[in-house]
């Protein structure tokens, strides 16, 4: 692999992992480029005692880090940072506009709509940069954020009313790898060539590089994206990210299934396992289509599994089950050749409570997940996931039309799901409602760790701005 | 038409060409395939008329594209095969203009994207003939053969076009005013046969493969 990972910013190729079960994400508005630049150069500069980008050529907890950071910026922020024209406009169409001017085709509407979104990030021209930080403890995260905000005696960054986004993983061993509707989150992750051994992620095939790196082959044969300009100094082994704030409505969701259970005569469990494709232990419904060998399945399993060989037709594992929408594995699918080429990067935390029913909640309380979809082209890979195969299922004709049942954009009067269940009844769901509202989002790019320290040095040369 | 008439009419076309102009001036770059739609169904199915002036538009090169395409059956036919969710695409040659119109599903970018991925080749040769032809190979500037052919599409009017029905033509929506300014070719209506139906679908249905 020819790929130095010390330019590389950490939790792309690989997570931090569980032990860093605490997140904050701060939305920044550049108050003055040169202020910015600086301090730019102060958290590239390798000194830990005040903020650092954290690289990916060690493991942090190896290494005893108490915190991590992440940063990357939107279009406007580089614009805002004073990058020159020839660099803003090298930058793909999509990025450019923003996640908010993608909304209808991400199905952010309605109340999902921007100008409905949390913390500031509505205000597209104002959002500049997420500047992420992980840690051990929330008093690690709450620190280093304030000193984030503190560089350049408050000069560089401003954060945007708000915010900050506080996540946190459940507390518990078996908790700590489960998210909001109770799914065991994280279980097929893109393994990548050189950077992950065989043991590790299991069952999943090696991911080019390609699929999140600029600069590397892409996913599609033949395929070359563009890299911003100027390519060695600035778009190189940088990557995007599409960053989501996503509200779950677990009450809601936990309703649906116990309604769908009775109306099915099946077991609540079944119904999630149906709409997810995996039983909420993650044991995958093409190997365990029974609750009791999903108690009992071997987790070591989980990703071994295909569907063309004995689950074409998706009467175990849904056809417009989540994780056959998003990754198809070797599926008969419309868009030939596709199957593999859409893959991201799934980084996330949950934030709010964990729901119990046994609470009431009066006003109810926010949660859900705030997610970090990360992929070397948003317009290839996260706006093809989502516009055609998350919503629209245009994947297989046998469920195009129908939205995602987890987190599509469902209309409760119009949306429908369908499946086999276990004990082999084709059933169809009417008045499908959405569980998932995206209450804010951005799209940013994350650059090298030589980029980020070329954005600061702010030597561009002569290029009139 | 009187004398009054045809001063309200000036009047008119001079407000109109200040207002083109100011809006060109402010408003950013319409993007077509943005736009709200209200039937179900035209979130699945969507047109692309590309409209590529000729180079050199005379017989040679009509008869250059005829045997370039001819030639190419069989790779736009593998073409129409991998990218699957397309129901029809046809070449045509239309005063001096290379058009391309088909009816596609889903998602623009991944239209063209996975075309070029499947026959990149024949686009390259294809749009040699065509005045400021992308960067080829086009499979190498993917992103900006998107943005190429997006700029040739034809403006396509609203298919529910309350804003237009309840005014007066003179005080159409400014955006529209500023699109119609920005390119001469126009959509103006699209009539489906089996609306909200995939070319998958259709092809799922009648049991010839998809």
């Amino acid at each position: 692999m020819d790929l130095d990972l010390a330019e590389l910013q950490g939790n792309i190729l690989r997570g931090y992992g569980r032990a860093y079960p605490t997140v904050r994400h701060l939305v920044l508005r550049v108050v003055d480029a040169t202020a910015a630049r600086r301090a730019l150069g102060s958290m590239t500069d390798g000194d830990r005692a005040t903020p650092d980008v954290t690289a990916a050529d060690r493991s942090p907890r190896e290494a005893g880090y108490p915190w991590c950071l992440n940063v990357g910026f939107t279009w406007a922020g580089l614009r805002a940072l004073g990058l020159p024209p020839r660099s803003l406009g090298s930058f793909p169409p999509e990025f450019r506009a923003g996640m908010g001017a993608r909304a209808r085709r991400l199905g952010d509407v309605g109340t999902s709509a921007p100008e409905h979104w949390v913390a500031g990030l509505g205000d597209a021209d104002r959002v500049h940069a997420l500047v992420t930080v992980h840690g051990h403890q929330r008093a690690d995260v709450v620190g280093v954020s304030e000193q984030v905000v503190a560089l350049e005696g408050g000069a560089a960054f401003a954060p945007l009313p708000g915010g900050p986004l506080d996540g946190a993983t459940f507390t518990g061993t078996d908790a700590a790898r489960r998210v909001h509707f109770g799914y065991r989150d994280g279980i097929s992750q893109p393994r990548f060539e050189g950077v992950h051994d065989e043991a590790e992620i299991p069952g999943r095939p090696f991911t080019p590089l390609g699929a999140v790196l600029l600069g590397q082959p892409s996913l599609l044969p033949g395929i070359t994206w563009r890299v911003p300009e100027p390519e060695g100094e600035l778009g190189a082994n940088g990557t995007f990210d599409a960053f989501r704030v996503l509200g779950q409505d677990v009450a809601g969701f936990e309703a649906f299934l116990h309604a769908q259970g009775d109306r099915l005569g099946c077991d609540p469990e079944e119904v999630a396992a149906k709409v997810c494709g995996r039983w909420r232990n993650g044991a995958p419904l093409t190997l365990a289509p029974t609750r009791a060998e999903a108690d009992a399945f071997d987790h070591a399993d989980l990703n071994r599994f295909a569907y063309r060989e004995g689950d074409g037709d998706g009467r175990r594992c849904p056809i417009g089950s989540h994780i056959r929408r998003t990754n198809p594995r070797d599926a008969h699918i419309v868009q030939r050749g596709t199957n593999d080429v859409r893959t991201l990067v799934r980084r996330g935390m949950p934030f709010g409570p964990p729901y119990d029913p046994a609470v009431a909640e009066d006003p109810p309380v926010a949660r859900g997940l705030l997610g970090n979809f990360v992929c070397a082209s948003l317009s290839a890979q996260f706006e093809a996931m989502q516009a055609d195969w998350l919503n629209l299922g245009l994947l297989d004709p046998r469920i195009t039309g129908m939205n995602d049942p987890l987190v599509g954009a469902n209309d409760g009067a119009t949306s429908t799901a369908a499946w086999t269940t276990a004990a082999g009844d084709d059933v169809v769901v009417h008045g499908l409602p959405r569980f998932v509202h995206t209450l804010g989002g951005a799209y940013c790019f994350l650059p090298s760790l030589p980029a980020l320290r070329w954005i600061a040095a702010g030597r561009w040369g002569r290029t009139r701005r | 038409m009187g004398m009054l008439g045809a001063v309200k009419r000036v009047a008119v076309e001079s407000l109109t060409a200040v207002l083109v102009r100011g809006w060109s001036l402010v408003s950013p770059p319409t993007v077509v395939a943005e736009r709200e739609r209200l039937a179900p169904s035209d979130h699945l199915q969507r047109a692309m008329n590309l409209i590529m002036p000729l180079h050199t538009p005379n017989i040679v090169a009509r008869a250059t594209l005829s045997q370039l395409l001819f030639r190419a059956t069989s790779e736009v036919f593998a073409g129409l095969d991998n990218v699957g969710t397309i129901h029809f695409a046809r070449f045509d040659i239309v005063d001096g203009n290379l058009c391309m119109f088909s009816v596609y599903d889903g998602d623009f970018a991944a239209y063209i994207r996975d075309f070029v991925s499947s026959i990149g080749n024949v686009f390259d040769d294809i749009v040699r003939q065509v005045k400021d032809p992308p960067r080829l190979p086009v499979r190498e500037h993917v992103d900006e053969f998107i943005e190429w052919v997006r700029a040739r599409d034809a403006f396509q009017m609203p298919e529910s076009p309350v804003d237009l029905l309840t005014r007066d033509v003179e005080t159409i929506p400014r955006d529209t005013i500023v699109a119609l300014h920005r390119n001469p070719n126009v959509q103006l209506g699209i009539y489906r046969a089996y609306p909200g139906f995939s070319a998958a679908q259709i092809r799922d249905g009648l049991s010839i493969g998809w």
